[in-house]
């Protein structure tokens, strides 16, 4: 199933009969995704000149955010070729990459979710509370600034949404903000 | 004379008294006779040459009638005859001997030069023809050799522009000699540009080009135009001639294109395309050039040249086999019976088209990656200026127009018609199957847009198959088939079209097919059960940003007659949007995507809106602020953001502002249509942005460049049109406000330091007229007196910004006069030396005579004249010290 959703993506097979209307589309893809775990696919790819900075993709198989898009071509009558500058999701370490602008690169399936801060375990795990009710603790305080506020924050009464992020089968604490519930 | 003395090297406008000496024919020769033995010496010759320019521009005075200039000329030309003829101009004499040329033309223009002695004129002529041609080829071989000092090429385009005063003005010249070495000129311009056998240039390297290097278009646009203005003085040499040369390449191109095609060769054939596409790519550049002119803003008309050449070839001209020419761009010129009695013009364009044909059927064999983009841009750019000239001309412009042009191009023609269509049929197919060209898509878009720009053509368009094909393409291309550029510019060009017709029904059955697919998909979308579960989806979101993607082009596509239309049809999309911000609110691409559009909507439309619209689009845009305020107050997150694209979220939020208060200048809504003039007004959107703002921006933030000066914009903006709301501002808020002021006044260069100065005049001068000495806003803005003082005198204050200090620190002292008075008084106690602190205290009585501390503008302009002889007079001294 995901190879036929995959395909619809791909550039390379332009001969794909395409509908005129968009929801009709929408439905069909909908369809695929009913029943089936959706969430299987880490990553789909996407024609390289589709990419948006500030969106994702993936170079040297880290999830990363574009920060810089930037094209060039060989010699006068060449094609456009993309350059990308991506910092890792998870490390903030930065990598490039250059891709001739109609080939597909592979982007992350990313989400971000907010959950309520519930508890803080000593051995710097996070008890938290889904949107459904449902409670997590899997997911560890992060390092660094971000990490001793949350922890001071928290020790000091406040009520905190943590938005995790979720790519590539990694999981991390990206940010905080108060519950304004 | 102003304009002159911009120059590097002011004329030379000697007085009266020198007239004897400079009318002395010695005099001349002795500069002359000095160059001769100098010129070996760079640095004397250099100084040298200086003079000899100097002496070109002699005016003013001394030549005190015709009969005198014309004498002095003679003289002067006399000499650089002889320089000429002795030598052979080296590289580093290129640049002077040019600037002489051009001072010549420009001091002693056509209308002096007739009254030379006819050989003398022949000779001037033909020095400055020769000069150019050798000039060109130096600056080819420049370009050639990738020198980093193009002496040729400033020096040639110095000739040029002297051509230019001589070509503007042709009648007063020998015009068959004129015509010749223009002709010439164009000529060795051609070949230097075009691969041999035919011309000079070498080889196109394959070096890495980034894409912030100028386009030729626009680096050599200057020399561009001058190229054209040459060939336009004989239009039956170059026409023909373009025309041919692109024809014999077009023909070669289909050649290696099937070559490579039918014995299935790689890419490693390209070198030889290459080069043909250059050649193609400066024919398309200079015949671009010679058939049309630069309109900047003015109606693009047919250049007069070219509509007398249409009519002189009238006579020979068989109109059948021109139209027939047109039409059949997939044929050769040699198919077509008696094509070569076409009108010569009419031939040039059949053969551009001939090119889109030829691309458009390799993009058909799969041959796309052949095709050169930066080629295919200079088509598009050729057949933009083509069409805002030629394409459905206004005929009431011309006095006579050609039964050739007429037919091909003209009102209720069927060439017309056809052109348009096939147009639009190369828009579509470039706009679907190149769309990861960003430079291409760009110049696809502009020709839409230029299209459909206008009434006669959008009133054919609307009737075209090709316009079906348009919106088909539009509302099949969902999941990023185009490129958000592309899907934008699409759009826009379509919503444009809807200008056009004047009838309502007709409009409204345009609107029925290109804006109801896409809002009601994206209704549709939004309102499904499976949209609320699986927002998160990758794919729901490309579905999102293709649709917010069309309707930001739509909102782009918006002009004065359809604006409050338009608005009606995407009102309920800006509501859905912010929904969008809320569930999408932890993902950036989203959230700068909503953001994007209502500042489209708040840039394009707002002006056009009646009241009661715009208080719609203020509403929703304090529910965007407000959403936006839900997810991000408090916010801390550990993403990177050093980056200024980070920021991008803030920045648009603030131009979103920005863009909303511009209403209170520029209202073009249709007025008085009962409506109660309500005032939930752009300010309090902005002033409730400005309390979500406030508190995300930190000094850290003030440090990225965009985002700062977006900043300052913004809060002088709100200062200038609503000062009464921000003097009432929560403590907190104004706090930081001003902190952020004090900032500007010096952390970030001139522009920031001009508006907070600004926002200090603006602010002040308000209180000064409407608030009482008890509130709070009043204190806050007193420390500034003194710092404003303190930076003035300490000198930390840049030249540029002293006029917008001095207006500050004006309104200040009109604000807070006791306050004044005691800091200069401190201030003349502090200085020791009795001298400087009588000076001083001259200098401020001085500073504020003559002016009354009310305030106002008339008041503000004589302070300014004061403070300008204060600022002299103190600095001198407090420096010293």
């Amino acid at each position: 199933m995901c190879v036929k959703w995959k395909a619809l993506f791909t550039p390379t097979s332009p001969s794909i009969p395409i509908k005129t209307h968009t929801h009709i589309m929408s439905e069909e893809l909908q369809a695929e995704f009913e029943g089936g775990d959706a969430g299987a696919s880490k990553v789909y790819p996407a024609q390289c000149s589709s990419l948006r900075k500030n969106g994702h993709v993936v170079i040297k198989n880290r999830a990363c955010k574009i920060v810089e898009m930037s094209t060039s071509k060989t010699g006068k009558h060449g094609h456009a070729k993309v350059h990308l500058v991506g910092i890792d999701l998870f490390t903030g370490k930065k990598y490039e990459d250059i891709c001739p602008s109609t080939h597909n690169m592979d982007v992350p399936v990313v989400k971000r979710a907010d959950y309520q801060l519930i508890d803080i375990a000593d051995d710097g795990f996070l008890s938290l509370m889904m949107e459904s009710g449902e409670l997590r603790d899997d997911i560890k305080l992060p390092d660094g600034d971000i990490g001793s506020e949350i922890k001071s924050k928290f020790e000091g009464g406040e009520d905190l949404l943590l938005t995790v992020l979720a790519a590539m089968g990694q999981e991390m604490v990206v940010a905080t903000k108060p519950n304004m519930k | 004379m102003s304009v002159f003395e911009q120059d590097q090297n002011p004329s030379l406008r000697p007085g009266q008294q020198w007239r004897e000496t400079f009318l002395d024919p010695t005099i001349v020769q002795l500069f002359f006779k000095l160059y001769w033995r100098v010129r070996g010496d760079w640095e004397l010759g250099h100084h040298a040459l200086n003079c000899l320019v100097q002496l070109a521009s002699l005016n003013g005075a001394v030549l005190i009638n015709r009969q005198v200039r014309i004498k002095y000329l003679s003289q002067y030309l006399e000499c650089l005859f002889s320089l000429l003829s002795s030598t052979e101009i080296t590289e580093a004499e290129a640049l002077g001997i040019s600037n002489i040329f051009r001072k010549l033309l420009l001091f002693f223009p056509p209308s002096v030069l007739v009254a030379l002695p006819e050989e003398m004129l022949r000779q001037l002529v033909d020095n400055l023809t020769a000069l150019t041609c050798k000039f060109a080829q130096g600056a080819a071989q420049e370009e050639m050799l990738d020198h980093e000092d193009q002496l040729y090429m400033e020096a040639f385009e110095q000739m040029l522009q002297s051509w230019a005063c001589i070509l503007q003005e042709s009648s007063s010249c020998n015009s068959a000699q004129v015509k010749q070495s223009a002709t010439l000129i164009f000529d060795t311009y051609l070949k230097c540009h075009l691969a041999p056998p035919e011309g000079s240039r070498v080889p196109v390297d394959g070096d890495e080009i980034s894409e912030t290097v100028q386009s030729d278009r626009v680096a050599f646009k200057d020399q561009l135009v001058l190229i054209g203005l040459c060939g336009r003085q004989a239009p039956e040499h170059s026409v023909p001639l373009l025309t041919q040369l692109l024809e014999a390449r077009i023909s070669r191109m289909r050649v290696q294109l099937t070559h490579i095609h039918t014995n299935n060769l790689t890419i490693a054939e390209n070198s030889q395309l290459d080069q043909l596409y250059e050649d193609i790519h400066w024919l398309l550049l200079i015949a671009g050039h010679v058939t049309t002119m630069d309109n900047e803003g003015e109606t693009a008309l047919i250049p007069a040249e070219m509509v007398s050449y249409s009519v002189n070839a009238a006579a020979t001209v068989d109109l059948e086999a021109t139209l027939r020419l047109l039409a059949a761009p997939a044929q050769m010129p040699t198919d077509i019976p008696n094509s070569a009695a076409a009108d010569p013009l009419i031939r040039m364009m059949s053969t551009v088209m001939r090119l889109c044909e030829t691309e458009s059927q390799a993009l058909k064999a799969s041959l796309g990656h052949l095709l050169s983009p930066e080629v295919s841009s200079s088509l598009m750019w050729f057949l933009r200026r083509f069409c805002l000239s030629y394409l459905l001309p206004n005929e009431s412009f011309y006095t006579e127009l050609s039964v050739a042009l007429t037919s091909a191009f003209g009102r209720d023609s069927e060439g017309a018609a056809w052109t348009l269509n096939y147009l639009l049929s190369v828009v579509e197919q470039t706009l679907r199957l190149r769309s990861s060209e960003p430079g291409l898509v760009e110049d696809t878009v502009s020709l839409l847009v230029t299209m459909v720009d206008s009434k006669e053509r959008g009133q054919h368009l609307v009737k075209t198959e090709g316009l079906m094909e348009l919106v088909q393409l539009q509302q099949s291309g969902t999941l990023g088939a185009l490129s958000s550029a592309a899907q934008r510019g699409l759009m826009q060009g379509l919503v444009m079209c809807a200008a056009a017709l004047v009838d309502t029904d007709a409009r409204t059955r345009f609107w029925t097919h290109v804006l109801d697919p896409p809002v009601s998909s994206f209704k549709q979308l939004m309102a499904s059960e499976t949209f609320t579960k699986q927002y998160q989806q990758e794919d729901m979101k490309k579905q999102i940003l293709y649709h917010i993607d069309n309707f930001i082009g739509a909102v782009q596509g918006c002009l004065m007659p359809t604006a409050q239309c338009l608005f009606s049809w995407l009102v309920g999309v800006l509501g859905d949007s912010v929904r969008l911000l809320d569930l999408y609110h932890n993902y950036p691409t989203v959230v700068e995507t909503v953001l994007e559009l209502f500042v489209e909507c708040g840039r394009r439309m707002l002006c056009y809106l009646t009241p009661s619209a715009s208080k719609q689009l203020y509403e929703a845009s304090v529910h965007l602020v407000g959403t936006y305020a839900k997810h991000n107050i408090g916010r801390r997150t550990m993403e990177s953001r050093g980056e200024e694209d980070q920021w991008r979220d803030l920045q648009l939020l603030m131009e979103l502002l920005t863009s909303l208060l511009s209403k209170d200048f520029i209202d073009l809504a249709p007025s008085g249509h009962g409506e109660d003039q309500e005032v939930v007004a752009a300010a309090d959107v902005c002033l409730f942005g400005l309390n979500i703002i406030m508190p995300l921006m930190s000094r850290e933030l003030l440090r990225l460049p965009t985002l700062c000066s977006q900043y300052f914009k913004m809060v002088t903006f709100i200062a200038e049109i609503y000062p009464s709301k921000v003097c009432q501002l929560p403590d907190e808020l104004m706090k930081n406000l001003l902190a952020s002021i004090e900032l500007g006044l010096t952390s970030f260069g001139a522009d920031v330091g001009t508006l907070s100065f600004d926002f200090l005049v603006v602010l002040g001068s308000h209180i000064h007229k409407n608030c009482g000495p008890e509130l709070p806003v009043r204190q806050g803005l007193r420390p500034f007196l003194k710092l404003v003082l303190d930076l003035i005198l300490s000198q930390q204050i840049n030249s540029d910004l002293l006029q917008a200090a001095s207006a500050a620190l004006y309104t200040l002292i009109c604000c807070f006069q006791t306050e004044y008075q005691q800091l200069v008084e401190a201030l003349l106690v502090g200085q020791t030396d009795p001298t400087t602190g009588q000076r001083l205290a001259e200098s401020f009585t001085q500073l504020t005579t003559n002016v009354e501390l009310t305030a106002d503008r008339i008041n503000r302009i004589k302070f300014r004249d004061n403070f300008e002889k204060f600022i002299a007079n103190v600095r001198g001294f407090l420096l010293v010290k």
